[in-house]
Formats: C-alpha cells, sequence, structure tokens
C-alpha cells in the first residue's frame, strides 16, 4: 500500500484547497458555468486528461493514477462528503463552510472533479484491445462518468419555476427560485382542475390533536355501512355523504363539491349507553365536528387525502399559437417548448372547486446525455447481474 | 383484518423451514434429507408470496408503500435467496441465517402491522413504484445474504480460528447481483423521480443514504478486486456496509438530517 501513498495524498491536498477557497470565496458558483462555458470546461477537461494520457501513459507514477487504489481513493473522498450530507441537515440555510449546502461547496466540486479525473484516465487505460470485458467495463464505467458530467455541468443551465394558473386564466410566466416572474415560451389556461379523495378515515383523538394509538387499530376507513373498532370504541355508521354540508336541522347531501366528508356515526363503548351524532372533516363550507367520548377524546374524520389531481389545460406555444387540449397530472407530465411541465400542487381550501392549479415547469437541456448515461449504467448492471468476480486465493 | 391472518402464514413458513433444516442437519444420506430442505423452504416462500398477492387484491394496490409491507416483500426475497443458496450449495449454516433473518422481519411485522395507512398518494400511482421497490427489496435481501456469510467468515476467523476466505469470496460472488441490483432500483427512482417530481436527483435524505450506500458496495467492490486491501479488513467493510444499507432502509427517520424527507413513511 505504501508505494501508492501519494494517491491518497490527493483527495487530501484537494480536501485543503477546497476548504480555504471556501472560506476566501465562498460557495462554488455553479451557475456562472452557464453555457458556452460548461461545454467549453468539459472539452478542455478531456483535452488535458487525454494529452496526459498520451505523454505519460508509460511513467510509473501515471500508470498508477488509473489503478485501483487511486479509484479508492477518489470513491472514499466522495464518499465521505456525502456521509457528510448523509448526517448534517441539508437545509440550505446560511452556515460557515456552507455546511448545510454541501453540494454548493468547493469541496463537493473537487470530489467530483477527482472523481471524474480518476474515471476518465482508467478508461483510456482500458480503452484498448477492444474485447468485450473492455466493452463492458467502457460502458459502466463511461455511463458512470457521462451521467455524473452531464448532470454536474447541466446545473448551471437548467431553469425551474412554479406557474400558478388561475381557472379560466392565461399564464405565461413562472416564479423562480428568487421570487421574480421569468417569461416562458408557452402559455397555459386552465379549462378544469379535478380531484379526487380516498374515502375519510376514523380517529381518536385527545385535546391536543394527536391520534391516539389505541390497541388493535388505531383508525378506520369510512363508509356507507361500515361496522368497526378503534380501540374498545365500536363504531357504527348510521349514515354517510362524500360532499355534504351540515346545516343547523338538516343535512345538504349533495354540496357540489363545496361539501365535505359528513358521517352519522353511533359509538358504544363498553356497557356505556351510546353516543350518536354527525362528524366531518370539514371543507370550505363548514369547519370540522367531532364526537365528545370522554373528556379527553373525540372521535373525527381525518382530513381527506388525495387520490388524484390533474388539470385540463390549453397549451399555447410560440412556434404553433394553436391551443392545443391536455391533461396534465401528477406522474403524468407534459412537454412543450423544451420545458416539462408538471403538475405539483392546487388551492387545497377550495378541495374539489379549487380556484387555481400549480404546476412546476423545468427546461433541462443536458438531460438527454444524463439519460444516457443512466441506460448504459442499467445496461452494465444488468450483465453484472450474471458475473463473477475473480476469487482471492487462500 | 388480513394483518391478522399473518401469523397462520408465519406458523406454516416456521413449521416449513424447521422440518426442512432438521433433514438438512440431522439425516444426512436419505432421499428425504435430500429433496425436503429443498422443497419445503419454496413452497414457505410461494406462502409468503401468496399472502403478499392477498393483500395486493385486497388493498387494491401493491403492498410496496408502509415498512410493513416492505419488511413481508423482504422476508420474502431473504426466503427465496437462501432457498436459493442452499439449492446451489448446501450450506447449512446460510439457511440458518437466512431462515433466521426471514423470520425475525415476520415477526417484527405480526408485532407492528401498522395496517392503518392503507392509501396510495397521486405520486406513488405510478408503473415504476413496483419495479423500484422490488428491485431495491431484493438488492437488500441479497446484500444481507453477502453480510450473513460475511459475519460467518467473521466467526470462523476469530472463533474457530480457520481460514475463511471461501466465505469472503461466497460473499462477494453476492455482491455482483446485489449491487447490480441496488445500481438499477437507484436508476429507476431517478428516473421516476424525473417523472413525478421533475429532478432525477435532488439529494433527497433517503437519496444522499442511498448514494452512500451504493458507495460503499463500489468501494468494496474495488477494494476487493484491487487485492490492495487485507481479506479481514474486507470483512469488516461489507458488515459496515450492511449496517448502512440498513440505516438508508429503516433508520433515516430517526436521524436529524432527514425530517423533511419525501421518503420518510
Amino acid at each position: 500500500m505504501r508505494k501508492y501513498g501519494f494517491v491518497w495524498g490527493i483527495p487530501l491536498v484537494l480536501f485543503c484547497i477546497g476548504l480555504l477557497l471556501q472560506i476566501l470565496l465562498g460557495d462554488f458558483r455553479i451557475d456562472a458555468l452557464a453555457f458556452p462555458r460548461n461545454v467549453l470546461l468539459l472539452i478542455q477537461f478531456i483535452l488535458i486528461v487525454v494529452a496526459a494520457h498520451v505523454l505519460f501513459r508509460k511513467r510509473n507514477w501515471f500508470k498508477q493514477l488509473s489503478q485501483f487504489p487511486t479509484a479508492l481513493s477518489s470513491i472514499a473522498f466522495f464518499g465521505a462528503i456525502v456521509m457528510a450530507m448523509a448526517f448534517i441537515p441539508q437545509t440550505y440555510e446560511t452556515s460557515f463552510a456552507s455546511i448545510h449546502a454541501l453540494n454548493n461547496t468547493w469541496l463537493f466540486a473537487f470530489s467530483l472533479m477527482y472523481l471524474l479525473t480518476v474515471l476518465l484516465l482508467v478508461q483510456l487505460r482500458r480503452l484498448f484491445p477492444l474485447n468485450r470485458r473492455n466493452l463492458l467495463f467502457f460502458v459502466g464505467h463511461f455511463g458512470l462518468w457521462i451521467a455524473i458530467a452531464a448532470s454536474a455541468l447541466g446545473q448551471s443551465d437548467k431553469r425551474q419555476g412554479i406557474m400558478t394558473v388561475p381557472v379560466g386564466e392565461l399564464v405565461w410566466y413562472a416564479g423562480d427560485n428568487s421570487g421574480k416572474n421569468m417569461e416562458l415560451p408557452f402559455a397555459l389556461k386552465l379549462e378544469r382542475f379535478q380531484l379526487e379523495n380516498h374515502p375519510a378515515k376514523f380517529a381518536i383523538i385527545n385535546t391536543h390533536g394527536d391520534i391516539c394509538e389505541l390497541k388493535g387499530n388505531s383508525m378506520h376507513e369510512a363508509g356507507q355501512g361500515i361496522n368497526c373498532n378503534i380501540g374498545s370504541y365500536v363504531i357504527q355508521v348510521k349514515s354517510y355523504y362524500r360532499d355534504a354540508v351540515i346545516m343547523s336541522d338538516s343535512i345538504v347531501p349533495e354540496a357540489m363539491g363545496y361539501g365535505s366528508d359528513v358521517a352519522l356515526v353511533e359509538v358504544s363503548h363498553y356497557t356505556d349507553n351510546p353516543i350518536t351524532g354527525y362528524i366531518s372533516n370539514g371543507g370550505p363550507m363548514q369547519s370540522s365536528r367531532f364526537l365528545q367520548l370522554g373528556h379527553d377524546t373525540m372521535l373525527v374524520l381525518l382530513p381527506p387525502e388525495p387520490s388524484y389531481f390533474g388539470s385540463d389545460v390549453l397549451l399555447y406555444t410560440q412556434s404553433g399559437l394553436i391551443a392545443s387540449p391536455q391533461h396534465i397530472a401528477v406522474n403524468a407530465p407534459i412537454k412543450a417548448e423544451g420545458w416539462y411541465i408538471y403538475q405539483q400542487a392546487y388551492d387545497q381550501n377550495s378541495g374539489k372547486n379549487a380556484r387555481f392549479s400549480v404546476f412546476l415547469v423545468v427546461r433541462d437541456p443536458w438531460l438527454p446525455l444524463v439519460y444516457i448515461g443512466i441506460v448504459m449504467m442499467m445496461l452494465a448492471a444488468i450483465v453484472l447481474l450474471f458475473q463473477k468476480p475473480k476469487y482471492r486465493v487462500e | 383484518m388480513i394483518w391478522d391472518w399473518l401469523i397462520v402464514f408465519f406458523i406454516a413458513f416456521v413449521a416449513l423451514w424447521v422440518t426442512g433444516g432438521l433433514f438438512l442437519f440431522y439425516k444426512k444420506n436419505t432421499v428425504c434429507a435430500k429433496h425436503l430442505p429443498v422443497v419445503l423452504p419454496l413452497i414457505a416462500s410461494i406462502l409468503l408470496l401468496v399472502f403478499i398477492v392477498i393483500i395486493w387484491i385486497q388493498y387494491n394496490r401493491p403492498p410496496m408503500k408502509t415498512m410493513a409491507e416492505t419488511r413481508l416483500l423482504y422476508s420474502f426475497f431473504v426466503s427465496l435467496i437462501t432457498w436459493f443458496i442452499v439449492v446451489k450449495t448446501r450450506s447449512s449454516s446460510m439457511y440458518l441465517l437466512g431462515f433466521v433473518m426471514a423470520s425475525v422481519f415476520l415477526l417484527v411485522d405480526i408485532a407492528k402491522p401498522e395496517y392503518q395507512s392503507k392509501n396510495l398518494m397521486p405520486a406513488l400511482q405510478s408503473v415504476w413504484f413496483v419495479p423500484h421497490v422490488v428491485i431495491y427489496m431484493a438488492a437488500y435481501a441479497v446484500l444481507a445474504a453477502a453480510c450473513l456469510s460475511a459475519l460467518k467468515g467473521m466467526w470462523n476467523l476469530y472463533v474457530r480460528k480457520k481460514v475463511f476466505v471461501a466465505d469472503l469470496n461466497f460473499a462477494m460472488s453476492l455482491i455482483y447481483p446485489g449491487f447490480a441490483l441496488l445500481t438499477l432500483g437507484m436508476l429507476l427512482g431517478a428516473i421516476w423521480a424525473k417523472i413525478a417530481w421533475g429532478n432525477y436527483w435532488s439529494f433527497d435524505p433517503k437519496e444522499t443514504w442511498a448514494l452512500l450506500t451504493w458507495l460503499f458496495y463500489l468501494f468494496t467492490m474495488h477494494a476487493y478486486l484491487g487485492r490492495k486491501l487485507s481479506s479481514k479488513t474486507l470483512l469488516w467493510l461489507l458488515a459496515l456496509s450492511f449496517i448502512v444499507l440498513v440505516i438508508t432502509w429503516m433508520g433515516i427517520r430517526y436521524l436529524p438530517a432527514a425530517s423533511h424527507s419525501i421518503h420518510v413513511y
């Protein structure tokens, strides 16, 4: 191991320089590397490494840079930074040496750069002869290289924003991270917002509003005709409405999306007299209603959990200027003018009659390269599934 | 309540493994000893699969959301992979270790079924959900088997003062498929994240820990192949890597760094 001492010195030196730069200059500004700077940097980097390989590949010290100890030192250096990120909360608040935003630091940048350099050197050494083993090696290692390089350098060209679109209105801008509006090459008009909820659940809460963890079941799905136990309470549903409003002496069972889950329940507890009453999880027209069971316990319907939400929109693009009807939902984004549009949130206070829908818009021109890297790594992983290492002997 | 039935499946599972085990350990040269340790654990694994399918049908969604559900899936994979190893190697210690591990996770599920959280939020309703979780659980199970083999090596090294390189080699032969599955699970997760949240990687605490786990195994593989670290160090590295893996899977929610992770469940 001793003759490889210097390859462990490299991350140590990089660590010291990185820390010094971090303290003197502040964060590593990846956004300063926007196109075309990132492309030029990448080309320079590859040229320098290839030139070094051509010039020095016969030298002993250079050979060591593409051998196992160097690989280990580069994985360990990057791993150490990732480990720090795993233990220190990454809240992105201002802190000494940016320890709460480590992926913005010089240390992180240097560890990636070292990893990329070693990966590239190793591939250059293993490029020839062209055989099956070297090809598999290339697919796995170069896949990782391209995925890391493209995602790191692509950061500076990535644009992201939040688009809040009220029902019936046309919006062509999005708020970015700093709160400023940026104009988009497309516009969205929100035609209709759709929301579906899971059936509400019964739970017993205490006066602090915490759900009581009871033996057996702590919650139970509500529904017409349900008869269930929560702890030692027996709950019988007399009637159940998905979208109702409780008036002073009656019920509006169909409230056109303005109501909430409402249940008429009878609760028995051992030999006590059963208690009957309406409960509701509350909505735009009414506050929630509970049933008092003991002096510090009450039966409630928990707030609804969405099972589905999506938006019908008209999409206007700069190139076409033709309105095309589209549907955007969670897990089903659409693409326009190089931007991905994601359903992100909605007007939760109004529930099914949401007055606006919230979209995340992302433009990431380096994405295809990242995907190429990911696919290469996947191919290598599939082959690796069926491989065996060269075993050590006693 | 379907989870109440787990105990029945568990008893059947244990009975099948123990019976198979008795034949494996004691009645060495009979027809029964040849076939029962192979057939019975396989039936036990199939029983677990049946239970998983029943929950899937009853919940009308893949049972891969809550901790209890992932533990069930994990037990299934551990038992299946142990079965596979036993078929290949007839190793009685792997039989025992795999059986104990699968049973412990089932026992935790019986004690803490967490059946209340049944709903699937929209982001999880994706074609990527099942492959992502299944591949990860399979990876965890294979890497657990590798860790068990490393522990066996440590036992041989420190207690019995015997050679242990065979255990290390066996562990490493499992690291290859385990690491491959870990890589696939992580990359499928990245593609899904791009579709569901707009970014393929966002250093969410679970992602950071998953990356750390991946780097630990990457380091171990290179250290083994490079022949520069001693075999003894490698045993410890394998055990340490598995500890990191378990923290990634189950320990995240107890860490201050993960209070706002999207993966806490």
